[in-house]
């Protein structure tokens, strides 16, 4: 039985899910409340039995973090700071602007957006009541729920949701993406606007849900004003459970309980449901120092680690009042190869660097024994678009192979041309073994360490490199990959066939046609080899034992979120 | 003396302005894009190019050189990158924990130092002193952010008597401020120390060994008033030197210490501006810590002349 299978036969939740989208199809549809059908197959058939399951991986069991639903948030306990210890400090906290993981960890405390992830990947309404789609796919109304307050007491209205499209649209990746296929957005009335598209997107309401780069609904007033420069922290207004107070930079970014508040009327699932602002305050310190962020969680001054790499696991794991907990995948590796200039614009070479790669001993080198496992999917395996297509030429460890196909594209020695920085050891580790690796199967190569800051500069002339190593992290939709989506990105993966399936993912209704649409997108991937995926990195979180009401609410696999968490006494 | 003094200010513009050059050029010259730095790997070429301009970058080097160093001049250094305020004031709000660590530091070393060093002088080659130069050897060799983490372990995180990392300001409760502080200043005033304790024994050795100080003891001074009285004053010339060193450094900004203990302060800006590619700030900062630098060394010249009445600047 194949996994898909196996996710078919074990899943009814997904099967509801899918029926659901396909009854949609044939009608004019209409979608309130629990689950968006526009958003085709974001339901994650088998999220809970997946996230339930023991994961083993090289002798150590852990039990990862399941999701709980409907838990009621009237348990918790009122009052308290929270401090997270965050890795760095954001330039800016506005998202539509910058896509970095703090800002989305403080920014989604503060602002909503008009849709949201449930506790099984389901793009629910949040700040919109529904979305009406029309037949032909081309007009999507959406409306607002009515009576929600901004933090600056004004109350959230079509206008608002207009001017914060219309400034995110142009600059936002995702905003990029919906751009490609806008005619307009208009307001219809207060409480309603319209999305008119040139062509259907029916992963509109996803691609507007509340994830990193997101769009967050602010005031109209502020977004005029804001215009293409980054909001300035007076300007950080939104409608969520907590709103800004401070920010000095580098020092905390404050923020404290929004009274006021307005959520909806549904039990908290995911990120979705009624969300209860237990905590007084939550403070986000910067603090960039591992060991520093690990002696702060031990002494008790944070609650909360944003990252922790896993040599620090062990320290922590019999300090007192401390929680370790291992999550489901968060994100995966992966070796870029540039497609767009130098020696692997040769697919043959590339099907060398597949060839010679063993990613076991990469998953020790960057997350450490028990803390990852192998998996051929380019979607990660709590997604109901995990696939084994293609499987045969993952962590195909043949150096004799390589060797073949080496000979084959009449490689002449020219070194590989390997970036990367030790400023992100787990991508540094990464590429050390895969220097090993690759030197193994005959290929010559060149690592060159640089600061992040040249690197990035260095990957953006097609002619300075040939291989860079980064991770995908985990997105519910493969339209929400920018890996996948853009032609730009690093490596530059832009062949007819994977434009043609992602054109297809973002357009076809019924999620059995997407789903054949990212498996054509994995086979791509494994053919093309544009990029080689390493492991599965499981997702770890560090945090105070006198923090609840998160673990196994909120998703940690893309980041926390602090509504209905409070402080023990 | 007075006239000294002027003198070495005037020649604090030529300095600075050889270090705003230098550093201007070395941050032109260094790969890194602001702009990529601050929208991250996934922003389209087109977002970059957009902040780009706004930022600035995209003008000519030249022309951004001229524009900076006319607002230099006049103490403007421009708007942070990154930070989005004024480079000055970004400057100032990191002066206090870096100011008031350096502070800290250097009296607690010098507390420790000087008894130390003159008693391991006095009773040179005793079981005291070969003590008190291994514990100063420790100093100078246990590297500060090991030294650090030590101490948070065993105060923060063992015994929970005191923070691990952060900064309070001193106006805004002076007591939790001196709390966050103390570990710090253990981990840079130990440092600091060891190297002032060995130079002051080996500067009180040599003196102890002079003439003039036989001549006091065959006068029939008791020690006390010989080795205070006599030999400390005139060994305090290297000693103030490297104090002025020590100090100037400190102020510079202690970037270990700050990184370990989270202080937001001058060194970690600075090093966090490099990173970043903030290129204002750094200019600012570096500026700012070369003008410490000769302020400080100033400062040391100075006191010279009421340690030694036989120095004298002025006349020539």
């Amino acid at each position: 039985m194949s996994r898909r299978d196996q996710r078919d036969s074990t899943s009814t939740k997904s099967n509801s899910t899918h029926e659901r989208l396909l009854r949609s199809r044939l009608s004019r549809r209409s979608v309130v409340g629990a689950g968006i059908a526009g958003a085709a197959g974001i339901a994650a058939a088998g999220t809970l039995s997946r996230a339930n399951a023991v994961a083993t991986s090289g002798g150590m069991v852990r039990t990862a973090a399941p999701l709980k639903q409907a838990t009621p948030p009237a348990e918790g306990i009122y009052g308290g700071r929270l401090r997270v210890a965050t890795t760095g400090q954001p330039a800016t906290l506005d998202g539509h602007f910058v896509a970095q993981r703090t800002i989305g960890l403080i920014d989604w405390n503060m602002f909503e957006a008009l849709f949201t992830f449930d506790g099984e990947y389901n793009t629910v309404p949040m700040l919109a009541e529904g979305i009406e789609i029309s037949d032909d796919g081309l007009t999507n109304k959406i409306t607002l729920r009515q009576g929600v307050p901004f933090h600056n007491g004004d109350e959230m209205t079509a206008t608002d949701v207009v001017a914060s499209f219309k400034r995110w649209a142009p600059v936002a990746s995702l905003g990029l993406g919906i751009s490609a296929f806008l005619d307009e957005i208009v307001e219809v009335d207060p409480y309603a606007v319209e999305i008119r598209l040139t062509a259907p997107l029916v992963a509109l309401p996803s691609l507007l849900a509340r994830q990193q780069s997101g769009l967050s609904i602010h005031p109209a007033a502020i977004m005029e004003a804001a215009a293409s420069e980054p909001m300035t922290p007076e300007q950080y207004i939104g409608t969520a459970p907590y709103k800004f107070v401070e920010f000095q930079a580098d020092r905390f970014t404050l923020l404290d309980r929004f009274d006021d508040y307005v959520g909806v009327d549904s039990p908290p699932s995911g990120y979705a449901g009624s969300k209860a602002a237990f905590l007084d305050e939550i403070e986000f310190i910067p603090v960039p120092e591992e060991a520093a962020r690990v002696a702060g969680l031990q002494a008790g001054e944070y609650n909360y680690l944003e990252e922790i790499i896993p040599d620090q696991i062990a320290v922590l794991q019999d300090s007192p009042g401390v929680t370790i907990e291992i999550l489901p995948p968060r994100s995966y590796g992966i070796i870029i190869l540039n497609t767009a200039g130098g020696m692997f614009t040769d697919q043959t070479l590339r099907q060398a660097v597949q060839a010679a790669i063993e990613v076991v001993s990469s998953g020790q080198a960057t997350h450490g024994e028990g803390y990852f496992e192998p998996g051929p999917g380019i979607m990660l395996p709590q997604t109901v678009w995990a696939s084994d297509v293609s499987a045969e030429l993952y962590n195909q460890n043949n150096p004799e192979k390589a060797r073949q196909l080496l000979e084959e594209a009449g490689y002449d020695g020219t070194p590989v041309r390997i970036l990367c920085t030790q400023e992100d050891l787990g991508d540094y580790n990464a590429a050390v073994v895969a220097q090993q690796q690759l030197e193994q199967a005959g290929f010559t190569t060149e690592l060159e360490v640089s600061d992040e800051a040249t690197l990035e500069e260095n990957l953006e002339d097609d002619e300075r490199w040939d291989l860079t190593t980064n991770a995908i992290v985990f997105r519910p939709d493969p339209v929400l990959v920018d890996r996948f989506v853009s032609c730009t990105v690093d490596g530059k993966w832009c062949s007819e066939g994977k434009v043609d399936a992602i054109e297809r993912l973002q357009t076809e209704s019924d999620f059995e046609a997407r789903y054949a649409a990212l498996e054509d997108l994995q086979r791509l991937w494994y053919e093309e080899v544009p990029m080689v995926k390493l492991v599965n990195n499981y997702g770890v979180a560090a945090l105070t034992s006198n923090v609840q009401g998160l673990i196994g609410r909120t998703h940690f696999e893309i980041e926390p979120e602090f509504a209905n968490c409070w402080l023990e006494a | 003396m007075i006239a000294y003094i002027v003198r070495r200010l005037l020649l604090l513009i030529p300095v600075l302005l050889i270090v705003g050059v230098v550093v201007f050029t070395l941050m032109h010259l260094t790969p890194g894009d602001p702009a990529s730095v601050m929208l991250g790997r996934e922003a389209t070429p087109e977002q970059k190019d957009a902040l780009r301009e706004r930022l600035g970058l995209n003008e000519p080097i030249p022309v951004q050189f001229v524009n900076w160093f006319g607002s230099a001049l006049r103490l403007d250094f421009g708007d942070s990158l990154f930070i989005g305020k004024p480079v000055t004031q970004a400057l100032l709000d990191r002066a206090e924990p870096t100011g008031l660590l350096a502070l800290y530091s250097i009296t607690l070393a010098v507390l420790i130092a000087i008894p130390a060093g003159v008693i391991a002088a006095v009773r040179a080659n005793s079981p005291l002193d070969r003590l008190l130069m291994v514990v100063s050897i420790s100093g100078v060799a246990i590297p500060s952010f090991f030294f650090g983490i030590l101490l948070i372990l065993l105060f923060a995180v063992v015994l929970g008597w005191l923070p691990s990392g952060g900064y309070v300001d001193i106006g805004d409760d002076p007591v939790e401020h001196f709390r966050y502080m103390l570990l710090p200043t253990l981990t840079l005033g130990f440092s600091a120390a060891g190297l002032l304790a060995r130079l002051v024994r080996s500067a009180m050795l040599d003196v102890l060994n002079e003439d003039y100080v036989r001549t006091a003891y065959s006068k029939g001074l008791v020690e006390r008033h010989v080795v205070i009285g006599h030999a400390f004053r005139n060994a305090m010339i290297p000693v103030l030197t490297v104090i002025g060193i020590s100090l100037a450094g400190m102020l510079g900004g202690a970037v270990v210490i700050e990184t370990v203990f989270n202080i937001p302060g001058l060194g970690r800006l600075l090093v966090q501006s490099v990173t970043r590619r903030d290129i204002p700030v750094v200019q600012g900062a570096v500026m700012t810590v070369a003008a410490i630098e000769v302020l400080v060394m100033l400062l040391i010249d100075v006191l010279y002349v009421f340690v030694d009445p036989r120095i004298r600047y002025g006349a020539d």
